[in-house]
């Protein structure tokens, strides 16, 4: 999918900041288009943003290890008149620890059962959830530095869509990780927004025209068009 | 002449052990049999049969883990939720008895029991207490969790060539009804302790020597060509329930497992290892225990473990300065049992 570029300009009037995995992308493509105040941007891609110490936290903002990731997010923080994080105005959105699909897939959890009631090598809640958050410390660690700098932060749930191989999602943990990583995402302060209950059919399946036509993944722009007006309502209510 | 005059000079004490420094006092122990890198090792027991695991690893062993954790759990973890502790996650195994209930549970050879505890809406296993510390989060988990300890088990009985058990004690506690026994004491991590229900039982040399051969001849049955390494926990015991002071009980106790660990390691199949003898026999002064003189050391555990894969042949890693471990091991199911002491 082709990022949107980035605005070189401040946008004064932006209503939300924007630190995205992949999928921000669609999120900020569709709020460009539609000319919604989003500013901010993709950061990186999700995996990068799991692993612990992916960032050190200082002087009221984040410097990235990553050279790369650092100069893509100095160019998201010039969309806002700030000069560090802990100067944005705005509620951030921060899809930080988001990329559930990555978090689940088959080589971690290929050989595991997280239903009681299934046959396999049956995982406890206990262990599944200790799991979960060394899979995201990272970005959990990064949730809680942005509730530390005081700034208002909202993050949304991936789109229910399963990787296939290589990475192949396995479809039962991500399941579960959708309100175990909302739980643990929340309590660090987070607002997430679950939009699970317009993008899902009767039968729990993301409807078809949520789904990006180009990726098995992400998103489509119907889906982030739904999803973005969830998240400005929220931001106006903070 | 006379019969020892023809004994080498580490028959006797003076040569072996009062002329010589402690930590070149040996060998101590020959290995019955060939183990090697290639020989699969699985490790279950008290507390101190968890080293094996480790180390075994770290040499580069083949340790069988038929139960691992998923790979991004951290460590710390992992050992608080009873994973990387021993080849199954059936927690602290203490007494010969309960090697054989989950033995015979896990080959068939009894009915699998339905007990659980409960304590704060959680569900514990009283089997393994010690392996959700939180307890699970419903009857249907603690039994899922249960079953896949006992398919881990089978699965690692049926891969072993060499299985090492610690024998760690001879005090316990039973439901009457069953005659279950339980590594920890009702009332200690969930439900309650109820007279009409449960019963403190003191294993006797005779009993612990009943029940180990009855866990080898099931072993052998199982696995056929298994062979078998005791070692006795050489920390004394945190609390007894024996009406004795506790340094006579724990007198009694270990002589009872040293006793039987001698008397089954006559047979072909089972050897000793003196890792009881390493830690606590006079030359070495209580060196190798914690302040507490009660938890071995992370030097003791070094110097055992270097004396093991020494008479291996495996190169020794030099020992390494002793840590300082807290007043229990808290991975011990038993350590659960210390806050109930007394003030001093």
């Amino acid at each position: 999918m082709r990022a949107p570029p980035i605005a070189s300009a401040p946008v004064t009037s932006a209503a939300l900041f924007l630190l995205g995995d992949s999928h921000g992308r669609i999120l900020a493509q569709v709020a460009a288009e539609r000319g919604q105040p989003l500013a901010g941007g993709f950061i990186a891609s999700g995996r990068q943003l799991n692993a612990a110490d992916f960032y050190a936290a200082g002087d009221g903002d984040v410097r990235f290890h990553d050279p790369k990731i650092e100069a893509t997010y100095r160019g998201v923080l010039a969309t806002t008149e700030a000069r560090r994080l802990s100067e944005i105005a705005l509620p951030v959105l921060c899809l930080f620890g988001m990329n559930l699909h990555y978090l689940t897939r088959r080589e971690v959890w290929g050989d595991f059962s997280l239903s009681p009631h299934a046959p396999g090598r049956f995982l406890s809640t206990a262990t599944v959830r200790a799991t979960l958050r060394a899979q995201m410390a990272g970005a959990l660690a990064f949730h809680r530095h942005l509730a530390s700098l005081g700034l208002t932060v909202i993050s949304a749930l991936p789109p229910r869509r399963f990787a296939p191989p290589p990475t192949e999602t396995c479809p039962e943990v991500f399941l579960a990780f959708e309100d175990l990583a909302r739980e643990e995402i929340a309590a660090t302060g987070t607002q997430v927004i679950d939009h699970r209950s317009w993008s899902l059919d009767p039968d729990g399946r993301l409807r078809p025209e949520f789904a990006a036509p180009d990726d098995a993944v992400h998103g489509s722009p119907a889906f982030a068009g739904r999803l973005l007006d969830d998240l400005f309502a929220a931001a106006r209510a903070t | 002449m006379n019969p020892y005059e023809a004994l080498p000079g580490e028959a006797f004490w003076r040569t072996a052990v009062t002329s010589r420094a402690p930590l070149e006092i040996g060998p101590l122990w020959q290995p019955k049999w060939p183990i090697g890198p290639e020989t699969r090792i699985a490790a279950f027991g008290s507390c101190f049969a968890r080293h094996f695991g480790r180390v075994l690893r770290a040499r580069g062993f083949s340790f069988v883990d038929a139960e691992p954790a998923p790979t991004p759990l951290p460590e710390a973890e992992r050992r608080r939720l009873g994973y990387d502790l021993f080849s199954a996650r059936t927690g602290n195994i203490y007494t010969p008895r309960q090697l054989l209930q989950w033995l015979r549970w896990a080959s068939g050879a009894a009915p699998v029991p339905d007990t659980f505890w409960s304590r704060d809406g959680r569900t514990h296993d009283p089997f393994r207490p010690g392996i959700e510390p939180d307890g699970f989060a419903s009857r249907a988990e603690a039994e899922a969790s249960r079953r896949t300890a006992l398919a881990s088990l089978a699965q690692a009985l049926g891969e072993t060539d060499l299985f090492v058990f610690t024998l760690g004690l001879n005090e316990a506690w039973r439901d009457k009804a069953s005659g279950l026994e339980y590594p920890v004491a009702p009332g200690v991590c969930a439900d309650a302790f109820d007279p009409a229900r449960h019963a403190f039982h003191e294993h006797t040399l005779g009993d612990v020597l009943a029940d180990v051969s009855a866990a080898l001849d099931l072993l052998a049955h199982i696995r056929p060509g298994v062979k078998v390494l005791l070692t006795v926990a050489p920390g004394p015991l945190i609390a007894t329930a024996s009406g004795r002071h506790v340094l006579v009980a724990t007198g009694g106790c270990k002589a009872i497992l040293r006793a039987a660990a001698g008397e089954m390691a006559r047979r072909p199949d089972c050897d000793y290892f003196p890792s009881f003898e390493l830690i606590t026999s006079p030359p070495f002064r209580a060196m190798f225990f914690a302040p507490n003189l009660r938890d071995v050391s992370a030097f003791g555990v070094e110097v055992v473990m270097n004396t093991f894969f020494g008479a291996l042949g495996s190169a020794a890693a030099a020992p390494q300065a002793p840590a300082a471990p807290g007043p229990a091991d808290p991975e011990c199911d038993e350590a659960a049992v210390e806050q109930f002491a007394p003030a001093p």
